[in-house]
């Protein structure tokens, strides 16, 4: 519940303006940074492209925080917003040049016998390519759990959702991606 | 064959145990700080306030442009207002009716009202078109029909090539 009650003042601090907007606001991206930064990393790859995209997004929670009326999680807003500017840049990026890759973040343990055929960095784009089609809650779900071990009982309170669905929609996210692997390394 | 599947099966299903994650490593606190304040400096830049006599010049500029613009726009001289109403006067009312008759579609109804004055509309008389008959009602029918048998008729018809369903539609 402080979870809620920390972002609820947040966003009350926020709606007052001036001042107290700033010091939301700054608080805002204190708590929140770092669990977008590396949500967005994990989509963009690459420093340069997660600062650019990161800006957007707070920038634009900054534009519409006040129209925030609270019907989701601040963070499954946020989400959603980094999300969308994630894809967008990285369609901007496609179309442009190719998009740029540095280390992959998934390496491949011997002993598969079709993923020892492909490369970390492969992988890495077929496991972001499955996010990207996911329905969007199943992928912040995944992502939340896989990429940043976040135990249910805090994604619950986190993302206003109970346990059990959180459960479901993990499972069905893990499940789809497999699928989705395993038709890219049988083709 | 059955071990075969439940290899193949098992192998697949587990595909991200062979996956190993690399941690993400996120910039220091300092870079989201300064990201927040970077983005509350550009949202909130105030809009720069002119000095009185800057706002002085510029409007007077802007009043100057436009006189000259005034200016400078080619205007009708009156002489030519002046021709044109004597060219006017030159022509007689038959050839005005005239023009206004085969050009008629191409005036605005509400024009066309507004331009003859309400007292004398009862005095202009109307152009209306006369329709021209396509029959011509016979008063008194040159054979007796009721004499004909309805077998002649038909007779008749079929040997002038007539339909008399077509003759329905007349």
């Amino acid at each position: 519940m402080q979870q809620h009650s920390e972002d609820d003042h947040i966003v009350a601090l926020f709606h007052r303006g001036g001042s107290s907007a700033h010091t939301a606001f700054t608080l805002l991206v204190a708590k929140y940074g770092d669990v977008l930064y590396r949500q967005i990393r994990a989509i963009a790859k690459n420093h340069e492209s997660t600062n650019d995209i990161l800006q957007n997004v707070f920038i634009k929670v900054y534009q519409n925080l006040n129209g925030f009326k609270g019907e989701s999680a601040l963070y499954t807003w946020m989400y959603r917003i980094a999300r969308n500017e994630t894809l967008n840049f990285l369609e901007k990026e496609k179309r442009r040049s190719g998009v740029d890759l540095d280390a992959p973040i998934l390496e491949i343990l011997a002993g598969h016998h079709s993923l020892d055929q492909q490369s970390g960095e492969q992988i890495s784009d077929w496991l972001f390519e499955a996010i990207s089609i996911l329905p969007e809650k199943q992928a912040l779900v995944f992502q939340l759990k896989y990429f940043e071990e976040m135990k249910y009982g805090e994604m619950s309170v986190k993302l206003k959702t109970s346990e059990g669905a959180l459960k479901a929609s993990f499972h069905h996210a893990r499940q789809k991606i497999e699928e989705f692997l395993l038709r890219k390394l049988n083709h | 064959m059955k071990s075969t599947i439940k290899t193949r099966m098992k192998t697949n299903l587990d595909i991200f145990e062979y996956l190993q994650k690399r941690t993400i490593d996120t910039p220091n606190p300092e870079y989201f700080e300064s990201m927040a304040q970077k983005i509350l400096a550009e949202q909130n830049t105030p809009l720069k306030r002119v000095p009185y006599l800057k706002r002085i010049v510029l409007w007077s500029s802007a009043a100057a442009a436009a006189i000259l613009l005034f200016l400078l726009i080619p205007h009708n001289a009156p002489s030519e207002k002046i021709n044109l109403a004597l060219e006017l006067n030159a022509l007689s009312k038959a050839d005005v009716l005239s023009y206004v008759h085969e050009h008629l579609e191409e005036f605005d109804t509400d024009m066309l009202v507004a331009a003859v004055p309400s007292e004398n509309i009862e005095t202009i008389s109307l152009i209306t078109e006369t329709e021209s008959p396509e029959y011509s009602v016979i008063s008194q029918a040159p054979v007796n029909f009721d004499v004909l048998d309805t077998k002649d008729i038909l007779e008749y018809l079929e040997n002038e090539g007539l339909d008399i369903y077509d003759l329905d539609e007349i």
